[in-house]
């Protein structure tokens, strides 16, 4: 394991790479260009994880060339000058005389569901996903493509999914007046103000250290005592797990069985038509309740 | 000596509220206070322990020693704040460099008026074994452990452990989670696991006797400064918070100025939030 994870080392940053200038906070973009012989590795699980996404990006391409896919240009890398933007494109693929650019992303079987089209990539709750839209999109502009694909590999099962995006020129300009902006800080040596504060990117953020954000939270609530209620939750939980279980027993035990006798017990039965409906989307309150005492 | 009888009209009542209090602050209810605090020490205790297990906790010299994930997963859950000041990087004459970070922790947002803020300081040297060894390949194919010379440990790494560091402390001080011993966590569920730290550095009575000399430096010059015992006693509790090494004596030690005056703006915040209450 640990042969595996030596090869990862700090590299100078002279550059806005295009897999990560969709990063949501301007602050980690100027440290990642400013200070990145301070940056923090990954961790050893996290440098195990990349590798295997390597070693699926490289087995996805050699399925697609077996599979008679017009793959080239591969690993081709980009230089936008003007606006200090580098990058290097996994391959690109020829479908009737047209050239794609495509990316290709590795990964759980939950992620893999979730994906289903560019919409999704935009609108995921994980902001390493949110960044996927930016990269292609930084591709597009740099290849003068209007359209690109990324290939999505589930780790678990090794299913593919194409996702089409077409080229945004809303968030292609976006990006281009974040690297100005990068650039300016960099010029003037000068690291911004922290301007967000996301609870999940912080607090992983590997720049932490030299960042050293305010972590502002809402203290714990002290409810006034309701033990008994509590108390008496916990004491029928097992009683109705059982009340279920049995309930369910009898119910298969009579089933299809109109009329039945049953010692102290008279037991009918019909089947009753069910209503089809849709659940209109929503938001519940989960509650959750941990016994400490 | 004369005699003398009280008559009704000779005793003066005094109304209640004209009552003059021997001290500007209610004692009854500080002690109300004081108990409701212990109570729910004690409950915020036990609900660290619910929601960690064996993974979260390290044995650390025979004590259990609360991860700094596992410190981070029950600061989210008690919303608990801070904030972290630029660190001290502490040099020494053999290269080795040490950065010291302090910060303020409570519960709920980091203001003037929140009674439950805290300082916390954290450390870590680039002289510890974690930073500084290495192993290679030897010519019989077996791996030897060599040490990296101090321009050779990265200031990232030791920066960063400084900062959890300092976070851990922070949250596990607020939480009363100092001074814990794995008997009190097993009756709650939570066995002494396979990982463990030890300091092979020097004997325990060899760190035990440097710390004592370092201990006794301190102590010497905080009486050189004014401080008297309790005040000491209260000092050496603020800055080492219930860890007693020659790591953490030596930090204080070649920052005494700094943390001494770090204390007293402390102690009158603390005064200032007793009144406020």
């Amino acid at each position: 394991m640990e042969n595996k994870t030596r090869q990862f080392k700090q590299y100078p940053v002279r550059s806005n790479r295009a897999s990560v200038l969709g990063h949501p906070c301007l602050k980690y973009l100027v440290l990642k260009r400013l200070k990145w012989e301070e940056e923090t590795l990954p961790n050893e699980t996290m440098k195990l994880i990349f590798n295997e996404g390597k070693l699926h990006e490289n087995q996805v391409i050699k399925d697609m060339i077996e599979a008679g896919i017009e793959v080239i240009e591969l690993q081709r890398s980009f230089e936008w000058s003007e606006y200090q933007i580098t990058g290097h494109i996994d391959g690109k693929v020829k479908v009737n005389s047209k050239v794609y650019p495509i990316e290709i992303k590795t990964c759980s079987d939950f992620v893999f569901s979730k994906i289903n089209s560019a919409k999704d990539l935009y609108e995921s709750d994980k902001h390493y996903i949110r960044m996927y839209p930016a990269q292609m999109t930084l591709y597009l502009l740099m290849d003068n493509k209007e359209e690109g694909v990324f290939i999505f590999k589930n780790k678990q099962t090794g299913q593919l999914k194409e996702i089409p995006m077409r080229l945004d020129y809303d968030l292609g300009e976006n990006l281009l007046q974040k690297a100005e902006k990068i650039n300016e800080y960099v010029e003037k040596d000068e690291i911004p103000e922290q301007e967000i504060f996301d609870e999940n990117l912080c607090s992983t953020c590997s720049f932490r250290h030299i960042c050293l954000p305010e972590i502002a939270r809402e203290s714990i609530e002290i409810a006034p005592d309701t033990n008994e209620l509590l108390d008496r939750y916990f004491e029928l939980k097992p009683l109705a797990k059982e009340y279920k279980e049995i309930e369910k027993k009898i119910k298969s035990m009579f089933k299809e069985k109109e009329k039945v006798l049953c010692g102290n017990y008279l037991i009918t039965g019909k089947w009753i038509k069910k209503k089809a409906y849709q659940v209109p989307e929503g938001q519940y309150w989960q509650t959750k309740i941990i016994k400490i005492k | 000596m004369e005699e003398k009888t009280l008559k009704e009209k000779d005793i003066v009542v005094t109304p209640i509220e004209e009552k003059v209090k021997p001290y500007s602050y209610d004692i009854e209810k500080i002690v109300k206070k004081a108990r409701e605090h212990a109570e729910l020490a004690k409950q915020i205790k036990l609900a660290v322990f619910a929601i960690t297990n064996q993974e979260d906790w390290v044995d650390m010299g025979g004590k259990p020693y609360l991860q700094a994930s596992g410190c981070e997963k029950i600061a989210r859950i008690f919303g608990i704040s801070w904030k972290l000041e630029q660190p001290e990087l502490v040099t020494y004459p053999d290269g080795h460099f040490e950065f010291v970070f302090t910060g303020k922790f409570a519960f709920g947002p980091i203001t003037e008026n929140n009674p439950t803020v805290i300082t916390a300081t954290g450390s870590r040297c680039s002289r510890d074994g974690f930073f500084k060894t290495r192993y290679k390949k030897a010519k019989n194919g077996k791996y030897e452990q060599y040490e990296l010379p101090p321009e050779e440990i990265d200031p990232g790494d030791v920066r960063k452990s400084a900062e959890s560091n300092c976070i851990g402390r922070g949250i596990k001080k607020l939480l009363g989670l100092e001074n814990l011993d794995w008997t009190e966590l097993e009756q709650h569920g939570i066995k002494k696991g396979s990982k463990k730290v030890e300091y092979k550095a020097n004997s325990p009575k060899e760190n035990s006797d440097k710390s004592d000399a370092i201990k006794e430096k301190i102590i010497q010059k905080c009486k050189e400064k004014g401080l008297n015992d309790n005040e000491i006693k209260d000092f050496l509790s603020y800055t080492t918070s219930g860890q007693e090494n020659v790591k953490i004596y030596s930090t204080i030690w070649n920052n005494l100025d700094k943390y001494i005056e770090k204390w007293k703006n402390q102690q009158n915040q603390q005064e200032q939030s007793l009144f406020n209450q």
